[in-house]
């Protein structure tokens, strides 16, 4: 056995080497065998001729048997892929127009749903710069259905020591905290960090860009504790991440040493910027009822299964509500949820779900144009092909010699694609750079999207190859010598050609709707205006830390009053508020039942809702438009008021007066609010293209402004109108009279004007619109060259007909009409299936997120602005595809063609 | 079903093949016409099918392969069987007797025979 092996190895090596030497002796061979039968019929009596004849039929197929035979010598397959491979190579070289231009498409396919499969893969599988594992479990006890609630860091202990089932508990207590370099506070930031277990990094298993993570011992108190600390801290502070490890900084007042710093886009699990280990045990002994909340995390140990730690934390749990009712009572049982999926909210769902359906849509486009492209370069080969069959190739190889042609391009394709991977994921990391999305500033190519453009190239070669190998299959010799034309117009598959054309100008209009409108909100913000100075306005989100306020007062107002005294001293500046909208315009979303109004579709309606100080609206320079503005006189004790914008006026009681009428903000609970006043748009309008588009903007742009005596207030924003608010000195002193009156006050974020803030958004739109842009453009090339290709083959078929045509007196004009008429009605249908598949997403969009009736003639309305000007786009390009083979078919000698025949 | 067939047409003719060059080494063309000979054009198959065989059997050993002369002085690849095609000889005998027997006594069991 082990004898046979090693002999046939070895005649496998031998026949590598000895190749072409075995092929001659084969031939020879064959030859004599055909002699020697010729010469036996000869001498039975027939002629040469005959005898030659009978001798072959006797013989049987010599290229089958020649096939046969090559087998047997060993590696013949993989020898025969390697020829096949460096024959499409050669094809690839012969044929270089045809072969660029699906190399380009290939490439611009696979490079693009690469991005988007990246993207969609990045979405899936991290957060803040980590990825998880699956059996990392969230563990929290479980109130009603689909919500979950920290567990307190006694339980915590408690199931770490307890649970069997699962290991790797990580408690995870977010807080915020003042960062600032010894003797420098007046520099310092207000960060995001994370009191952690200090196998907390495990999780991720993301290492540090300089020094180290915890270790078990830097748990235990220390004078000076340990942290790690981001990219952002590391850009902020020092020169270098090096620099960073071994600094003495302050947290708050706590003296702390950096150990490690961390790459860049690391802020797991929610933005944080600094790590600090605990082991909790500053609580032992503390009462179990003032124990505070943590996040925890658990990995299911090896061996054991979901259902089975899940009755493990169950019994543990009503254990824990018999021993402490007090504490316990309302928690018997633990919610266990994968940690990953904490990070996957339903919106990154939708896009997760889009960006895969968009990398499939790109490449079936791709797949198309390279279709149409080897069909092209197929026809062009029907004579070999045909030839090859007719010396008794089989069908099998011929098929499997056009599909390797189809490989050879897709490989190379791929190659470049990648390229093109590499370069567009980088520019989107460039783009998100410079905004706190943690996770999602490092797009780069991973081991699953390189996996990703194999299986995409092997698909689409393949894919692109099948049918015209087929064809290409069936095509025989005898047709071919019959009539040249016809004989390569055998490879054309005319309504499969024309589905195709069909289909990549729909998918292609698809792609470029959804390009277009990533554009639509860079137009809109290059033209937004404000109804106020957005530079005089001064903008600052704080934490406001009451129950450390060193003044009399403990409550919000009389912080608020303290420090308006102190904002108005600052020269220059005129008037201040305070709201808890988000850039002093954005409200908190919430549902609101409006007195008398009961039925369901009411009851669901939203609005922003605001809590303001009486003067906010002197820090817009506004004043109501009828009715009354806050107070100070309107209290915790006086009756609930609150004013509305003109869009809630207008569209819970339209034709009537706002004023006097109440609403609720938490339908069947809390007391009636009574409007007192209506004060102007403070938001930029929004520009509109249907009344249906309107009437949704409408419902979502209501604003409900309530006096923050009468409602919480945490973390508000600060309003000061100045005049030239960007100066420095204001930020200055802003920030030395929230040190002075409130120290314990932590600045979230920066100290920005509503003009600086809008320019950040302005930035991120654009890069979004820049990212549309290169996406549109991609798709329009693939487009041009796929129809380019496909008009470009067809016409070459026709140019003995066009000869003939031209020779009898057809004109330019019916020469080019003729050429392109039969793709008119593709290219028409795909425009038309692309509109009609955009209107019904559209549809959708109203069915899915609209509380109102769209009309048919309002949905029109509010998708032509975008169909018309990409469909535009789409015949311009179809057109100037069509162009090129026009022309020539227009110049085609009818003497030549003929000649040529 | 075909593949079964394939590989006991191809047994058979190795067998066959091996059973001529037993008594002498010769080169295709005579094999061919040899076998059809002996078999009384009984095992009549396309010639050229020889190759393949031929070929296989060089691979495995069990023959030789030397350019030549024929009796007519022709140039011509003349095969020998090697000592190991020899004993295999009777290995594929003995296993080709057990089947045709098998077969024979099914069907006389059927009383087709």
């Amino acid at each position: 056995m082990g004898r046979s092996l090693a002999r046939r190895l070895a005649a496998y090596f031998q026949s590598l080497f000895r190749r072409p030497t075995k092929q001659s002796d084969l031939d020879e061979e064959i030859q004599l065998h055909i002699d020697e039968l010729t010469e036996e019929y000869i001498a039975d009596g027939l002629s040469p001729a005959d005898a030659r004849k009978a001798a072959l039929k006797r013989f049987g197929s010599v290229e089958w048997i020649k096939d046969d035979t090559r087998e047997s010598w060993g590696m013949q397959r993989f020898l025969d892929t390697l020829r096949d491979f460096k024959f499409g190579l050669r094809l690839t070289v012969k044929h270089s127009t045809s072969s660029v231009l699906a190399v380009v498409v290939l490439a611009l396919g696979i490079g693009i749903s690469t991005i988007l499969f990246t993207t969609a893969s990045k979405l899936r599988d991290t957060s803040g710069g980590g990825d998880l594992d699956d059996r990392q479990f969230l563990v929290e006890w479980e109130v009603g259905k689909t919500r979950g609630e920290p567990i307190s860091i006694h339980d915590f202990l408690h199931l770490r020591n307890e649970v069997d089932s699962i290991e790797n508990f990580i408690g995870i207590q977010g807080a915020k905290t003042f960062f600032h370099l010894p003797s420098q506070k007046e520099d310092g930031k207000v960060y995001r960090m994370a009191r952690t277990s200090p196998n907390f990094f495990d999780l991720t298993q993301e290492q540090p860009e300089y020094g180290r993570l915890f270790n078990a011992q830097d748990a235990d108190d220390a004078d000076v504790r340990p942290i790690v600390v981001s990219y952002s801290v590391v850009s902020q502070f020092f020169d270098s991440a090096k620099d960073a490890v071994g600094t003495e900084v302050v947290l708050g007042d706590q003296p702390c040493v950096i150990i490690g710093a961390m790459p860049k886009g690391f802020a797991f699990p929610e933005f944080q910027n600094i790590w600090m280990p605990t082991d909790w045990s500053e609580f032992d002994g503390a009462l179990r009822s003032e124990s505070p909340r943590v996040r925890v995390t658990g990995r299911l140990k090896p061996g054991f299964i979901q259902p089975q730690a899940q009755a493990e934390l169950d019994t543990i749990a009503a254990n824990l509500a018999t021993e402490y009712p007090d504490t316990n009572e309302n928690y018997t049982r633990i919610r266990l949820s994968r940690y990953k999926d904490q990070f996957i909210d339903d919106d990154a769902g939708v896009i997760i779900g889009l960006a895969l359906f968009g990398s499939a849509l790109v490449l079936a486009v791709a797949c198309a144009n390279v279709f149409q492209i080897v069909i092209a370069r197929t026809a062009v080969r029907s004579h070999e092909l045909a030839v090859r069959r007719s010396l008794g190739a089989r069908r099998g190889n011929v098929i499997w010699q056009v599909i390797v042609d189809g490989l050879t391009l897709s490989s190379a394709g791929a190659l470049v694609g990648l390229g093109i991977a590499a370069v567009g994921l980088d520019f989107l990391s460039d783009q998100l750079v410079l905004f706190e999305m943690p996770g999602l500033h490092t797009f780069q190519l991973t081991p699953s999207a390189i996996a990703f453009v194999l299986i995409a190239a092997t698909l689409s070669g393949v894919v692109s190859s099948i049918i015209p190998a087929w064809r290409a299959s069936k095509i025989q010799a005898f047709d071919i010598l019959k009539d040249d034309t016809k004989s390569s117009g055998s490879i054309y598959i005319g309504w499969i050609a024309k589905t195709l054309v069909v289909s990549q100008v729909m998918f292609s209009t698809l792609l470029l709707f959804f390009s277009m409108s990533l554009l639509f909100p860079s137009f809109y913000v290059d033209s937004v205006k404000l109804p106020f100075d957005k530079d005089s306005l001064l903008t600052v989100r704080v934490g406001l830390g009451l129950g450390e306020y060193s003044g009399e007062n403990t409550d919000v107002e009389g912080l608020y009053t303290d420090l308006k005294n102190a904002f108005m001293e600052i020269p220059g500046v005129q008037a201040t508020g305070l709201t808890t909208a988000q850039w002093g315009l954005i409200g908190e979303n919430k549902r609101l039942e409006v007195e008398g109004r009961t039925d369901d579709a009411d009851a669901r309606l939203s609005t922003q809702l605001v809590v303001a100080s009486p003067d906010y609206l002197d820090a817009f320079g506004a004043r109501p438009i009828s009715g009354r503005a806050l107070t100070p006189f309107d209290t915790k004790d006086s009756l609930k008021v609150c004013m509305v914008n003109p869009a809630f006026a207008n569209f819970h009681f339209p034709g009537e007066e706002a004023i006097g009428k109440r609403i609720r903000i938490k339908p069947g609970h809390d007391e009636w609010i009574t409007i007192v006043g209506v004060v102007p748009e403070m938001s930029p309008e929004i520009p509109t293209t249907s009344q249906a588009e309107a009437r949704m903007l409408e419902e979502v742009t209501t604003v409900v402004i309530l006096p923050f005596t009468q409602r919480k207030a945490e973390s508000p924003t600060l309003l000061i109108k100045a005049d030239n608010a960007s100066h420095s000195r204001y930020r200055t002193a802003v920030r030395e009279a929230l040190q002075k009156i409130a120290p314990k006050s932590q600045i979230q974020g920066s100290i920005l004007t509503m003009g600086e803030r809008l320019d950040i958004v302005s930035n991120f739109i654009q890069s979004v619109s820049r990212v549309g842009q290169y996406f549109g453009g991609a798709i329009l090339a693939m487009s041009i060259i796929g129809l380019y290709s496909i008009i470009a083959f067809t016409t070459s078929q026709r140019r003995k007909e066009i000869g003939i045509r031209m020779a009898v007196g057809s004109n330019a004009w019916g020469i080019a009409k003729s050429v392109l008429k039969p793709w008119f009605a593709a290219i028409a249908a795909g425009l038309s299936l692309a509109a009609i598949a955009y209107y019904a997403l559209s549809s959708l969009q109203y069915l899915l997120f609209s509380t109102t009736d769209v009309s048919v003639q309002e949905n029109l309305q509010s998708v032509l602005p975008l169909v018309i000007p990409v469909i535009g786009i789409v015949i311009v390009a179809s057109l100037f595809s069509m162009a090129l083979p026009a022309w020539r078919a227009i110049k085609i000698q009818p003497m030549e063609v003929i000649r040529m025949e | 079903m075909p593949n079964q067939k394939k590989d006991l047409l191809q047994g058979t003719l190795d067998l066959l093949v091996l059973s001529v060059l037993s008594t002498g080494p010769n080169h295709g063309y005579r094999i061919a016409r040899r076998i059809e000979l002996v078999s009384q054009d009984a095992l009549k198959v396309n010639q050229g099918s020889l190759y393949p065989a031929l070929h296989r059997l060089v691979t495995k050993g069990w023959i030789t392969a030397e350019w030549g002369l024929t009796e007519t002085k022709r140039k011509a690849r003349i095969y020998t069987l090697t000592e190991t095609g020899r004993a295999q000889i009777k290995e594929e005998a003995s296993s080709w007797v057990q089947f045709s027997q098998g077969v024979t006594a099914v069907l006389q069991t059927a009383d087709l025979i």
